[in-house]
């Protein structure tokens, strides 16, 4: 028998170790087996991690590329409804035609809350405070108030007027019915559920911890920043640089192309008879028409071929010619070079801005030679 | 000890094993009895012949008579663990009475078929018989394996246990005796090995259901609350079991002998299955308990209790059922089919379907209800089917399902989030929801590629819009689900199919689905009027989605419903309810409503003519604090308001419905201020909608309407509620 008591004894220390895994595991899991709590494992978000975030502003000490970073419109594409360049936009509404013909104002209190006012009638005026200004105003900037409904979740309002860059005006938000809503919320723009608000917010921000379908704002970190793409990155700041994630790194251009495609959207979100070249309505929506396009499917390019997402789109494409030359360089006898004899502003006519309603205009990314309507070269 | 001594101490033991498997059921008192998870492959109907199934699951009166009622699994566990302890040489009384209550906290119903095999190929073990290995041995080992394979998908167990008596038994014999004496159990080796092999090559899933336990082991620690491995994770008291098990098995170790090495490795292979998942903890127990049984030691069948032993053994047993009895829905426990009373029928629906179960581990209550004729389960509970990376990339899509994550995101590992493109592959037309996931049961009922076609406690039913005979059937609900919220008696409502209520327990559940689709009325329509937290809980829901629908939609605040909301919080928060869940959801409710009172600029705090103790009285109500709320007659008189703020709360404090004549009086008074006077029109007709009673509801809302128009009151949101309701109620 006594051959068996030391490897029992063992068996039972292991027990014992074991249990008090198994116990405090189990502690944890009790927590999630709430039916509320259903934000939780298997895989959680890139940007709902808890712990890994380096401080961000401490990007610039080794790497160029964040010195232009912050005046991108990624880095700029949600700030607080407060913010200075949100208020100065949104101050416009009052004296903006659409504002006076749907009676809506803002204002701003004391402690810096913003609050849209709306008078229907005259009278007793409706009002709701506004949270968060989304979009950097390269194109438009659309405002949010956040609600919260009674299972915790962040339900999101959408308000109904968004400012447009191409008019510095004011006009209806696309997605919005023509008519004002009935009632106090409706009355401002449409709701959204706590899904469809994650969705916003998270395409809009880097660091998004949220709990059963509750966003942290006070931790959440806006618009699209370096480890929104790169990952968490404080083992990286910690080691000088010598810790690398590769699962962060692109293996190659579907990658890359599929992670843009996250926020800027794919072919697969799309009803298949909406992709069409001139279609305005997936213009938006890049990766779709790019990934069809003949440059795309004959070439290794991607996104960032013509983008240098590091730097402000303004400081970029002076002659509008992008980076077409490295493959139709008309000095080049062996590439194609334009049929009709231009020598730059490509874009003009391959890539050609399509209305999208509102007067807010795309570059369409479904790059191809006018006229052409099936899409073949 | 005499026959009728030994007759009255096992039905001692058997009834302290049957109070003790009560007890079990008290952490799932709503669960559904099986003797064993029916089991059929829905994979894809191309394979549909590929995967091994339980053989007798194909009668129909086998695979009806294995949902039993409550106190028939009780009953039949109880005997079980007395068998299994007749097994055990233990000699005290109190290790006897520790294994009883260790293997009830591990018994589980679905793993009785599989105890009875274990417990019955136990009897071959050589440590437990005196006699050498004969025919009847032979016969007995082939019973239990062909029992075991044809009634069970853990036929593994009964033939590793089989084998390893075989072994055992063949290495002591040789030892003692001769290797010629030990031809009958080689050749049960052998042929048992043989077959297996044979089987596993020929017959298709035959060799991964072998390989069940294995693959469970391999998979648990991926596990996730609402993954298809959802049977492998531990609970606190698994642990527990397992380790009490484990320490009497080192207890009797102490009495093994070098030629017992195949038992012992027998007993780590169990451990370690027991350990690491928890589907096979109950089986592990039963099977750690039966091969540490030693036959070193003289075996008392069934230990004699002695009369005060006895009795208190009863006493005990008497307070605990009683507590039990409590405790659990005498209704369900006694009943004799209580599942399909309590699920929706769905078998009016014809056409092929393809079904997804968000929670695979309900498979066989979908297998035991009246499901469609035509049917398929897209995915099942047969972990051993998944490889890794299936197993990883469904529990993340079920994940997704339920937080209503469609669309593409990137996921902390950098793969792709989000169910759009599992759910294209697999294309299911109905989902079946469990019905207390809340959050996904809201997301889904707002996503209008899903209607919500049937509700019972147990599942909520949602079918993808676009298919023509559930798009028929998705209208026919969405009928009900409006009659309930505002029964509007022109309407004609088909109740059968749709909706179940079931047993109390489930009617609350029922009135959480429907809180969860924000239809708050409808909701305290089906919740039963009884006193308990979770009654309280949906009921708090129900005033609290009203108070919200009345500040996003009228823009004012619901003193009604606010005041009621609140008054159920406190209470329930007073009492300090155990589950952490009620706490969560109480607290969510409270801020829920402090953010909907701070959304908007209510009238009853923003009064410019009301004084600081009236403003300080209003926000004391509206922010549930009553505590601090004066008696109405220090409160100013002149402030109406404040006065019927604090009339509605001293009524319903005092449970006293003569506030609702009281205010009912004051809407005719026209010294009332007009915005006053509509707002309580508005809550009688409120709160006549809630007692269904149509013509007063209808009355008071025109009249709300009618003081708006008369008195030319400027803030036409107010009436936004009225307007929908009676456009509900009248057309």
């Amino acid at each position: 028998m006594n051959e068996y008591v030391r490897p029992f004894s063992l068996i039972l220390c292991a027990v014992i170790v074991w249990l008090g895994i198994s116990t405090a595991i189990n502690m944890a899991r009790a927590r999630q087996s709430n039916p509320l709590e259903t934000e939780s494992i298997p895989t959680p978000a890139a940007n709902a991690v808890e712990s890994g975030w380096a401080d961000e502003s401490t990007c610039i000490d080794c790497h160029d590329q964040a010195e232009d970073f912050g005046r991108t419109g990624h880095a700029r594409t949600l700030t607080t409804a407060s913010d200075d360049v949100s208020w100065s936009a949104l101050r416009q509404l009052s004296q903006s035609k659409i504002g006076d013909t749907e009676r809506v104002s803002v204002a701003r209190t004391l402690s810096g809350k913003i609050l849209a006012q709306r008078i229907p009638g005259g009278g007793t005026k409706a009002q709701i405070p506004l949270d968060w200004c989304f979009g950097s105003g390269a194109h438009a900037r659309t405002w949010v108030t956040t609600l919260t409904d009674s299972l915790g979740q962040t339900d999101l309002l959408e308000f109904r007027w968004t400012w447009y860059q191409h008019s510095q005006d004011f006009d209806l938000t696309p997605g919005q019915p023509d008519q004002c809503g009935a009632g106090h919320l409706p009355q401002f723009g449409l709701q959204f559920d706590g899904a469809r608000a994650w969705r916003c917010f998270a395409c809009h921000s880097t660091r998004l911890p949220s709990k059963a379908g509750q966003l942290s704002f006070e931790k959440m970190h806006p618009g699209v920043t370096c480890q929104n793409c790169h990952g968490p990155r404080q083992a990286h700041v910690a080691s000088n640089g010598l810790s690398r994630n590769p699962a962060w790194e692109f293996k190659d251009r579907d990658q890359q192309v599929a992670r843009c495609a996250e926020c800027h959207r794919d072919s697969a979100e799309q009803k298949p008879e909406t992709i069409r070249h001139g279609n305005p309505d997936i213009a938006r929506f890049q990766p779709i028409g790019l990934s069809r396009s003949m440059c795309f499917l004959k070439s290794d390019m991607s996104c960032t071929t013509c983008h240098n997402v590091h730097r402000p789109m303004s400081s970029q494409f002076p002659r509008r010619i992008s980076q077409c030359t490295q493959c139709h360089d008309s000095e080049a006898s062996h590439q194609t070079s334009c049929s009709a004899g231009m020598m730059d502003r490509c874009i003009d006519c391959h890539m050609p801005a399509l209305d999208t309603g509102r007067g807010l205009e795309f570059v369409d990314h479904w790059i191809r030679i006018p006229d052409e309507q099936d899409g073949q070269q | 000890m005499t026959r009728r001594r030994k007759r009255s101490a096992a039905i001692g033991w058997w009834l302290i094993a049957v109070t003790a498997c009560c007890v079990r059921l008290l952490q799932s008192p709503e669960s559904d009895v099986f003797l064993i998870e029916p089991a059929t492959v829905y994979a894809d109907p191309s394979e549909s012949e590929a995967t091994w199934d339980i053989p007798l699951i194909r009668l129909n009166a086998f695979e009806e008579g294995l949902i039993v009622p409550e106190w028939f699994a009780v009953a039949l566990a109880a005997a079980l663990v007395v068998s299994m302890l007749n097994r055990s040489s233990n000699k005290e009384r109190i290790g006897s009475i520790i294994l009883i209550i260790l293997l009830a906290a591990a018994w589980t119903p679905d793993h009785l078929l599989t105890w009875f095999w274990l417990v019955l190929s136990a009897r071959i073990l050589p440590f437990q018989t005196e006699s050498p290995w004969t025919w009847k041995t032979t016969l007995l080992a082939t019973a239990s394996i062909v029992g075991a394979l044809l009634t069970t998908l853990d036929f593994a167990v009964v033939i590793l246990l089989t084998l390893t008596a075989a072994i055992d038994s063949t290495l002591q014999q040789r030892k003692a005796t001769n290797a010629e004496s030990s031809t009958n159990q080689l050749v049960c080796i052998c042929f048992t090995s043989g077959v297996c092999l044979v089987a596993a090559f020929s017959l298709n899933g035959f060799g991964e259901t072998l390989l069940r336990p294995l693959t469970a082991i391999s998979t648990a620690g991926t596990d996730t609350p609402y993954s298809i491995l959802q049977r492998v994770s531990h609970s606190l008291l698994d642990s527990l079991v397992l380790a009490g098990i484990v320490l009497v098995v080192l207890n009797r170790l102490q009495n093994f002998r070098d030629t017992d090495k195949p038992a012992v490795i027998t007993m780590v292979v169990f451990l370690a299955l027991g350990l690491l998942c928890r589907a096979y903890l109950p089986i592990a127990a039963a099977a750690l308990v039966l091969v540490s049984a030693s036959k070193r030691e003289k075996r008392p069948a069934a230990e004699p209790l002695r009369r005060k032993h006895f009795l208190t053994g009863l006493s005990v047993a008497a307070v605990i059922g009683i507590l039990v009895a409590q405790m659990l829905p005498l209704q369900s426990l006694l009943s004799s089919d209580p599942l399909k009373q309590r699920l929706v029928d769905l078998s009016s629906l014809k056409s092929e379907i393809t079904v997804l179960l968000t929670n695979p581990k309900t498979t066989p209550r979908w297998k035991a209800s009246i499901a469609p004729p035509n049917a398929r389960l897209i995915v099942d509970n047969r972990w051993e089917r998944f490889t890794t990376t299936e197993l990883e990339t469904t529990q993340q899509a079920f994940a997704d399902l339920l937080r209503g994550r469609r669309e593409k995101y990137l996921l902390a590992n950098t793969k792709g989030g989000g169910t759009r493109d599992w759910m294209g592959d697999q294309n299911p037309d109905l989902l079946v929801v469990e019905s207390d996931q809340w959050t996904a049961i809201r997301q889904l009922s707002l996503d209008p590629g899903w209607n919500v076609i049937a509700i019972d406690g147990l599942r909520t039913v949602f079918a993808a819009a676009g298919h023509p005979e559930l798009d028929i059937r998705a209208q026919e609900a969405n009928r009900l689900w409006f009659f309930l919220e505002w029964p509007n008696p022109r309407s004609r409502v088909q109740v059968e199919g749709i909706l179940e209520p079931g047993l109390e327990a489930d009617s609350i559940r029922v009135a959480g689905v429907l809180n969860a689709m924000r239809l708050p009325y409808a909701a305290l329509r089906v919740l039963p009027d009884v006193d308990s937290v979770e009654s309280d809980v949906q009921r708090a829901w129900s005033y609290t989605e009203l108070a919200i629908r009345c500040a996003r939609q009228n823009g004012h605040t619901s003193i009604l419903d606010v005041i009621r909301a609140r008054l159920l919080l406190n209470r329930l928060q007073s009492r300090n309810t155990p589950l952490q869940s009620h706490r969560q959801h109480v607290a969510r409710m409270q801020e829920a409503l402090n953010q909907a009172i701070a959304l908007i600029p209510n009238r009853a705090t923003n009064d410019q003519e009301i004084g600081a103790q009236s403003a300080q009285t209003r926000q004391s109500i509206l922010l549930g604090h009553f505590e601090k709320v004066s008696d109405r007659k220090d409160s100013d008189p002149a402030d109406e308001r404040t006065q019927m703020m604090i009339s509605i709360l001293q009524g319903l404090q005092q449970n006293d419905s003569a506030w609702v004549e009281t205010i009912q009086k004051r809407t005719n008074l026209f010294d009332l201020k007009a915005d006053l006077r509509q707002e309580i029109s508005f809550y009688l007709g409120c709160l006549s909608l809630e007692n269904r009673d149509i013509s007063t509801a209808e009355r008071h809302f025109q009249q709300a309407m009618l003081i708006a128009s008369d008195e030319n009151l400027e803030a036409p949101t107010s009436i936004t509620l009225c307007r929908l309701y009676l456009q509900q109620l009248t057309q």
